[in-house]
């Protein structure tokens, strides 16, 4: 039997045209509302956004398509270990308490639209600028191609055609929804959607947990099932898990922290009470979204056993078996998994559409705008930027379809070890006034050199050197990036002016 | 003697266990400080969320609720690191402007 969900029904494919419809309307309305043609205007969306849009817009843009489909399927790989996910999901916003307070405040004070404004203002650096708007374009540009894969295996389970042409379908007609209502109405577009996205995710995490519990039994029966086949995927972590626990807090903690798309949306909310409340309610939304991924994971694990044999990564479509059987069972059930796969939909395209308008603002202002052509107007930028992001889709829609194979699991999981190392730039940047423009620069220089020297040793050896100790190669990169920085601007004899 | 009692609290014993401060603007407004005793309560919640002691309890996976023991304690742990960080939300931030919860 397939894997792949039953086609949709012509009236159930109408159901998920209106919903894409509905983004494009959007776009449009956003387009009407622009208030003018301006940098600010079209990545932060004018004077800024309220509570419900700034808490819908951060956490549909935190919680991706990866969180269905990823943490379901490593739960089904790894038991309840996976639990880490709710502990690293909340760490995201214990960050931003060190963050958000001070950048927000900067931000309105200096009109910053993209994160190295911030780096900019505070360092005065262009080596340290251009460095920053690289790694964090390189880090997110790959979540990007990630999201669009997703979209592409999405569609491909939709139809009875050739898988690959469904698959280049999926992925060219999603990403060109994404950029249209992008391109019209910038982020108020994006924000808006997200509204509409976040709702549907929230609703379609609601539903999996229903559906999954009345179609497969209760989570004791689950676990029971789970302890008597592998008692291993139930047993508390040893210690070498624990630390891959503490590394998984800090390392997706503060990478997640530092994603330039959230980054803007905390100089785009409209009050620092707004964005206070908003991320008092993000808190416990790991308790509704990760925690109901995991319960998910461990049914799957118990009553569709194998699914990870011989190819652990095929744990990953857990999901989509599970929609499958619920759309056999009943005409109920069928509507319902359509209102999940929109909310699988609204995943991927929500994370998406920020990434892109998040690269697209860097490229425009941070290097175009300051490199290439430094007396462009707020209208020529603002042209350029839409510009980029159609290059930008074009070209990873092109990579997505051409390497459709290709693994990604590793890659997203670097994209952390390499936010990480602006760690020291941004938290001790806003806290700490000795921090110095070179020491910072060389430091994460280092840091980088680290992660990608244990990768190297990691790709050249047999053995597992992708975690040492349980601690990603990111932590010790940030531990040499964070001492050089320190040490050096401790030591530091130049004047700020100077330097 | 109430009173004292009172004061005490508010001068001493809150800031101190919280690394709150009280401080009047019209009304009493509390807020936020980004102090080493709020990262202190982070640092035993988080060592307490993390599991690393389980595999010295016996009864480590004895089903709560559908989820092992240990697990669920994670569960709670990190369920109680939101609500602290909820509640520390839940005050103003030094940098926000007075009036600006009115808006």
């Amino acid at each position: 039997m397939s894997d792949q969900l039953i086609p949709f029904t012509p009236a159930e494919l109408v159901f998920i045209a209106i919903y894409l419809s509905s983004l494009v309307a959007i776009g449009l309305v956003g387009y009407r509302a622009r208030q003018e043609n301006s940098l600010r205007d079209f990545y932060l969306g004018g004077s800024g956004i309220g509570f419900v849009v700034l808490l819908l817009t951060l956490y549909s843009t935190q919680y991706s398509g990866n969180t269905l489909f990823g943490f379901t399927g490593n739960t089904y790989r790894v038991g309840f270990a996976w639990t880490v996910s709710i502990h690293f999901m909340t760490s995201i916003v214990v960050f931003y308490l060190l963050l958000a307070p001070k950048l927000f405040r900067l931000a309105k004070q200096h009109g910053f639209i993209t994160p190295t404004d911030f780096i900019e203002h505070r360092f005065r650096s262009p080596a340290l600028n251009c460095l920053t708007s690289l790694l964090m374009t390189v880090s997110i540009a790959n979540f990007l191609l990630a999201q669009l894969m997703a979209m592409g295996n999405a569609i491909e389970g939709l139809t009875t055609i050739d898988p690959d042409r469904a698959f280049a379908g999926g992925v060219i007609v999603l990403a060109l929804i994404i950029v249209v209502y992008e391109t019209l109405g910038g982020f108020r577009a994006v924000a808006w959607t997200d509204v509409i996205q976040g709702s549907v995710l929230l609703v379609g995490f609601v539903i999996l947990l229903v559906l999954v519990l009345h179609e497969f039994g209760s989570l004791t029966a689950a676990t029971q099932i789970v302890q008597l086949r592998s008692p291993e995927k139930v047993a508390p972590p040893d210690w070498l898990a624990s630390n891959e626990w503490a590394s998984y807090v800090l390392v997706v903690g503060l990478g997640g922290a530092l994603y330039p798309q959230a980054i803007q949306r905390i100089y785009a909310a409209n009050s620092a009470t707004t964005l206070r409340r908003s991320l008092l309610v993000m808190a416990f939304l790991p308790l509704t979204t990760a925690l109901i991924a995991i319960v998910v994971g461990i049914v799957g694990l118990a009553h569709i056993p194998g699914l990870d044999v011989p190819d652990p990564a095929r744990a990953d479509t857990l999901l989509t078996v599970i929609c499958r059987r619920i759309q056999e069972n009943s005409l109920a059930g069928r509507w319902l998994v359509v209102v999940l796969f929109s909310a699988i939909l609204a995943a991927i395209m929500s994370t998406a559409d920020s990434v892109l308008l998040s690269i697209s603002s860097m490229l425009t202002k941070d290097i175009y705008g300051k490199y290439m052509n430094p007396r462009a107007t707020e209208r020529h930028l603002t042209l350029i930027g839409k510009a980029c992001s159609w290059g930008l889709i074009v070209l990873l829609a092109f990579l997505a379809i051409r390497h459709r194979d290709m693994t990604l699991i590793k890659l997203l999981d670097r994209k952390f070890d390499l936010l990480v190392q602006l760690a020291p730039a941004f938290f001790l940047g806003l806290h700490w006034p000795r921090l110095r423009a070179t020491p910072t620069l060389v430091g994460i220089c280092a840091g980088i050199l680290v992660v990608f020297g244990i990768l190297a040793i990691d790709r050249m050896s047999e053995a597992d050197y992708s975690k040492i100790a349980g601690i990603h190669p990111g932590l010790y990169g940030l531990a040499l990036n964070a001492a050089v920085a320190v040490g050096w601007s401790l030591v530091w004899r130049v004047t700020p002016a100077a330097e | 003697m109430a009173g004292q009692l009172v004061s005490c609290n508010q001068r001493l014993i809150y800031p101190w266990l919280t690394g709150l401060t009280e401080r009047s603007n019209r009304r009493r407004i509390r807020v936020m400080h980004n102090v080493t005793r709020i990262w202190f309560g982070y640092g035993i919640l988080t060592l307490a969320a993390i599991p690393w002691y389980w595999r010295w309890i016996p009864g480590a996976t004895t089903l709560i609720c559908g989820v092992p023991a240990w697990a669920a304690s994670a569960i709670v742990g990190s369920a109680l690191v939101s609500c602290y960080t909820a509640w520390l939300l839940s005050r103003r931030w030094p940098e926000e402007l007075p009036g600006e919860d009115n808006q």
